[in-house]
């Protein structure tokens, strides 16, 4: 168990650095922020100051190894754009982005178990083929677009919903929506086909002989089965969930962390874009890193393997 | 099989608990949904097309930012409606016969918001934290000035180093803030919730998302029309259409796309009013070819402004003879914009022996109105008189770098919007030696200089058009179209528009 | 890194994976008749008479759709004629997509099948590479590079490439793990067949299948991505089309002409639609068999 722990908690310190080693590369793809930052008048020398006082003179390496030690002490820089912690105004906007692509994934996913619970209870073959019909051509329609129709029925036809923003309770809905569906298409797919797989295993025949029920069947026995290896899908799924909530909250102009992250590329604000993308990476080995030393406490065979 | 449940129970709980935590459960920001359109509404929602850096006046000069000043600060002198200069903290200002000296005399009845007067030190001291600190942006609209003092405290003099006609112009672009508070309370933190003596005041600033500002109630001049005013940051174009549309948004600049939807929208209306923006060709004149004086002028031959205009822009600009707007102080009626001659074109490009070698038409691939397809439509014009043109995007940030340092490789499309409403500010940064623009002509140098030592406003009329003109003849540029600043309105609000893109609502 | 996303350990849990990308199977003619249209339009339209993609012409622009002969989809914001806009907007996204998921694929095959051939270090290195790799959005990154450095159709491919080969990596590996305890593939390692022979002679035949089926899948992803970075700004510049660029062009008349956004999203649709539909009725079909 030890040493199980042992070996996770390595890893995920290695990925730590090789994601702070990345980050610090990307930062400096986006281009020299000092011209930016000073007033349009400012003269070659208060260039070369701002440049020294930053520590952009110094060679890369000596930079890199400055930004690990600072990083080893959480510090990730001030933004140069707003001149406060990078690291505080990223984590000042995560919750927003985390309500979204939470709300969404939990949504979709137990939508979409209910749908194949009762697609395979009722084995109605018309209503499963409804089904993934429509999962597919979702999947087809990209997040943006899907946006901005809602938002031009739900808002600016019918005046229900919010258009932009976070507001009320309301301006979840059209950005939820849009995601959440996204979500269900995805896990609906893959459960199905989970279904199918399990369908012809020995234990659900031996249950049908024994003349179980059909939901019986389908939630105590193919459910557990199925589920396994969309999990594995799901987690990394949450992941790119967080990255793929850029464009929508440019469409509902909501005030999350990609939004920051793109603005901190165009102002050139490279601590933004460090800190944004450390903090989104760290999110997802930290949640991994939890879940598995929970499933590893959970489930004794774990540590075996 | 638990396990997997288990395991998935888990993973939802920490996620879903971490959001929680992070999130300090759903805390609103007050901003948003105006929904009583009757003559009792508090509240307006205005889009600014973005967010500012800080809301200190001395680092951040972008246009956004200074709408939100123009809202909470008092400047010694505002722009009206029309774009003449009105009295702001100053009543009234004078000049000495060399303008370099500017006496300015500040009103006794204005007030910051925590009650303290506006001093002639206030001023004083905004101007100079401006000039000393090099970081200062806007210090970038004060190095005319040499010194400045408070000789009682209602009198500003302003020591210029050179004559400078436009300076009560200028001063419109300078917030004064309050010493007091601004020493005691830092840049930093200032910046967070300012303190001015405007018609509004800053109540909240929502990162990512808004700035919720209220009515001052004392405010010695037109007092504020709403109770309360929410700018809200909307950077795209479709996103603050549909929002009018839906009524989360009472003013929205649009963009030529919007203009039909919006004006047969039954929740918003079509407002407009001719703005101080000019969207011009620019040219390396040091390139090759593009040095030809005849070559740069097949160039603007080639261009249907008319078509673009009407069709492109949906009538939301009109052909540019200039490269200042019909706002602007200094814009000569009498010139005319080029007309469309691609005989004429062709025949210059022949005669030029260019040998159809490629140029390229840098851009900037936001912020400006149907900028790809403009470009995309220049490339064609030129085209179509034989010039070989390439595309090249360049995204904002890396784009303006490249204009301040005057290093585009070939041809460019830009625009210029001078908030003070006079020539001055563009015409220096476009066309003199060693400027942003790629030209050193000793006439124009000469007539620069002569216009701002200028104190008759008519003879300083003509420098300025004299000076276009010789751009026309030598076509240092190629102006395309004036712009109007076109805004989805809420029906029935009642707001008007500014020339120099302002959104006020005193 | 984690359990959680290294959990794939046997052959039939990869296999599961890349069928629940199947789902059900619609009629392989309704799929195959999707991507004739496609085809017609990417390989036919270029042929006819007059197809020209970029002339412009400012007083025809935006042309609703079947109201001029001339211009039989309509015209755009440049009067442009849509309906060669779309094919060549067609064939530019199902390049982008095609090279991006050929290059992540091959990657992924590479790296996966040696990762799950010779286990050990090796393998934890790999996977660690892939956990790394994973924790990074791609939307950002390509942001990132794409403002940085520009955006060029062969920038998108290669980025998109090198960024979406995990998947392929994890159900290669996974399948090759399965095999490695088989008969066939030990009595070939007793016979003293080289690594080489192995992975390209016997395990490659098997994980072939899966991984294309994965691939089907992500051509939707990768059209979705280009696509979104086009909403951006940042997709594939003009005046060269593509999907995507032709929904953002056309996102400000949606109102007014919406024909400019539905025509080429309905495109998106056909495609992605029609390389799933058929990937799916062609496995069942092999499933039934």
């Amino acid at each position: 168990m030890v040493r199980f722990i042992g070996s996770r908690l390595l890893r995920t310190v290695i990925t730590i650095f090789a994601v702070l080693t990345f980050a610090f590369i990307l930062a400096r793809l986006t281009g020299d922020p000092v011209r930016l930052m000073l007033p349009d008048q400012a003269t070659d020398d208060q260039v070369q100051a701002m440049r020294h006082t930053l520590g952009l003179d110094r060679p890369i390496v000596v930079q890199y190894l400055l930004f690990l030690a600072d990083a080893a002490r959480g510090d990730l820089g001030d933004s140069i754009r707003q001149g406060q912690s990078a690291f505080g105004l990223v984590l000042e906007r995560l919750p927003n982005t985390l309500e979204l692509a939470v709300t969404s994934f939990v949504l979709g996913f137990v939508i979409a178990v209910a749908l194949t619970i009762i697609a395979e209870t009722t084995g109605n073959r018309r209503l499963r083929s409804a089904m993934l019909w429509l999962a597919t051509i979702r999947q087809a329609i990209p997040p943006y677009l899907f946006g901005i129709l809602l938002v031009l029925v739900f808002s600016v036809s019918l005046g229900l919903l919010p258009a932009i923003g976070r507001t009320s309770y309301a301006s979840f809905v059209l950005p939820v929506a849009t995601m959440a569906t996204f979500e269900i298409a995805l896990y609906l797919r893959l459960l199905m086909s989970s279904f199918d797989e399990s369908r012809s295993l020995d234990y659900v025949r031996t249950a049908r002989a024994k003349g179980a029920s059909r939901a019986r069947i389908v939630v105590r026995h193919m459910l557990p089965n199925a589920l396994l290896p969309v999990i594995t899908i799901a987690g990394i799924n949450l992941g790119v969930l967080m990255g793929g909530t850029v464009v929508l909250e440019m469409v509902f102009n909501w005030p999350g962390l990609g939004r920051l992250i793109v603005q901190g590329v165009t102002d050139r604000d490279y601590p933004i874009v460090q800190a944004g993308v450390v903090l989104i990476a760290l999110l997802f080995v930290v949640v991994n890193l939890v879940v598995d030393l929970l499933y590893a406490v959970l489930d004794p065979r774990v540590r075996l393997s | 099989m638990a396990p997997i449940a288990r395991r998935l129970l888990a993973a939802v709980a920490i996620t879903g608990t971490a959001a929680l935590v992070l999130s300090g459960c759903a805390d609103f920001s007050s901003g948003g949904s105006s929904t009583s359109t009757d003559s009792a509404r508090t509240t307006v929602t205005a889009a600014l097309v973005g967010e500012p850096s800080t809301l200190d006046p001395v680092f951040d000069t972008n246009l956004p930012t200074l709408n939100v000043f123009q809202n909470v600060f008092d400047q010694l002198t505002t722009i009206d409606a029309d774009g003449a200069v009105q009295p702001g903290l100053a009543t009234k200002w004078t000049h000495d016969e060399a303008l370099t000296t500017w006496t300015f005399t500040l009103r006794s009845d204005a007030k910051f918001s925590d009650d303290s007067p506006v001093t002639a030190d206030d001023v004083v001291y905004t101007y100079e934290t401006a000039m000393k600190n090099p970081e200062s942006n806007l210090g970038g609209y004060m190095t005319a000035i040499k010194s400045l003092e408070a000789t009682d405290d209602t009198t500003v003099v302003f020591h210029l180093k050179a004559a400078y006609a436009p300076f009560d112009r200028q001063v419109t672009l300078v917030s004064i803030l309050p010493k007091a508070i601004y020493e005691a309370e830092g840049a930093k933190a200032f910046g967070q919730k300012p303190v001015g003596s405007g018609p509004y005041e800053v109540v909240k600033w929502t990162h990512g998302d808004s700035i919720t500002l209220k009515r001052n109630p004392d405010y010695w001049g037109d007092k504020g029309k709403y109770e309360n005013v929410v700018l809200q940051f909307v950077p795209d174009e479709t996103t603050r259409a549909n929002s009018v549309q839906s009524g989360d948004i009472d003013v929205a600049l649009l963009g030529p796309a919007s203009v039909s939807t919006i004006s047969s929208s039954d929740a918003a209306e079509v407002v407009d009013t001719k703005s101080n923006r000019v969207i011009y060709t620019g040219f390396n004149a040091k390139a090759e070819w593009l040095d030809d004086p005849d070559f740069r002028k097949a160039v603007s031959l080639a261009i249907d402004r008319k078509a673009i205009s009407e069709n492109l822009m949906s009538g939301t600009t009109e052909p540019a003879s200039q490269l200042i707007a019909s706002v602007t102080q200094g814009y000569d009626a009498s010139i005319e914009p080029t007309e469309q001659d691609v005989t004429e074109a062709k025949r210059l490009v022949a005669a030029s022996g260019y040998d159809g070698s490629t140029i390229t038409l840098s851009y900037p691939t936001t912020t400006l109105p149907q900028i790809q397809q403009l470009a995309q439509s220049v490339q064609q014009y030129l085209e179509k008189v034989g010039i070989a043109v390439k595309l090249d995007g360049q995204e904002f940030s890396a784009f303006s770098a490249n204009w301040f340092a005057a290093k585009f490789a070939g041809l460019y499309l830009y625009a210029f919007a001078p908030s003070a409403l006079d020539a001055d500010l563009p015409l220096e940064m476009l066309l003199k030696t060693g400027g942003q623009g790629y030209v050193s002509d000793p006439q124009i140098d000469a007539l620069l200089s002569d216009e701002l030592a200028e104190s008759d406003e008519t003879a300083r009329d003509k420098d300025i058009a004299d000076i276009s003109k010789i751009v026309a003849a030598k076509t240092y540029y190629a102006p395309l179209v004036a712009d109007t600043y076109t805004y989805g309105v809420t029906k029935g609000l009642d707001w008007t528009p500014r020339p120099n893109g302002m959104i006020l609502f005193n | 890194m984690t359990q959680a996303t290294t959990r794939l350990r046997s052959g039939t849990q990869a296999k599961a994976l890349t069928a629940g990308l199947l789902g059900a199977a619609p009629s392989l003619v309704v799929a195959s008749a999707m991507l004739v249209v496609v085809a017609l339009i990417v390989i036919v339209v270029p042929l006819l008479p007059g197809f020209d993609a970029y002339s412009q012409d400012l007083s025809t622009v935006r042309e609703h759709p079947f109201s001029d002969m001339a211009h039989l989809l309509g015209t755009d914001a440049l009067g442009r004629d849509v309906l060669d806009r779309l094919s060549v907007a067609t064939r530019t996204s199902l390049i982008v997509a095609f090279g991006a998921v050929l290059i992540s694929m091959t990657l992924g095959l590479a790296v996966g099948l040696v990762s799950g051939w010779r286990r050990g270090r090796l393998d934890a290195f790999l996977m660690g590479v892939a956990d790394i790799q994973l924790s990074i959005p791609v939307v950002l990154l390509l942001i990132v590079v794409v403002a940085a450095v520009g955006s060029s159709t062969g920038l998108l491919v290669v980025m998109l490439g090198l960024t979406n080969w995990v998947g392929y990596g994890r159900v290669a590996r996974s399948i090759a793990v399965s095999l490695r305890e088989r008969e066939f593939v030990t009595a070939v390692v007793a016979a003293g067949g080289s690594s080489w022979w192995i992975i390209t002679r016997h395990l490659l035949p098997h994980v072939l299948p899966q991984v294309v089926i994965l691939a089907a899948f992500e051509i939707g992803t990768v059209i979705t991505i280009e696509s979104s970075l086009s909403f951006i700004g940042l997709g594939i510049q003009p005046p060269t089309p593509s999907l995507g660029g032709l929904i953002a062009d056309g996102k400000n008349y949606l109102q007014t002409d919406p024909a400019l956004v539905i025509v080429p999203a309905l495109m998106i649709l056909l495609v992605i639609g029609g390389v799933q539909f058929v990937s799916q009725g062609l496995t069942a079909r092999r499933a039934r068999r």
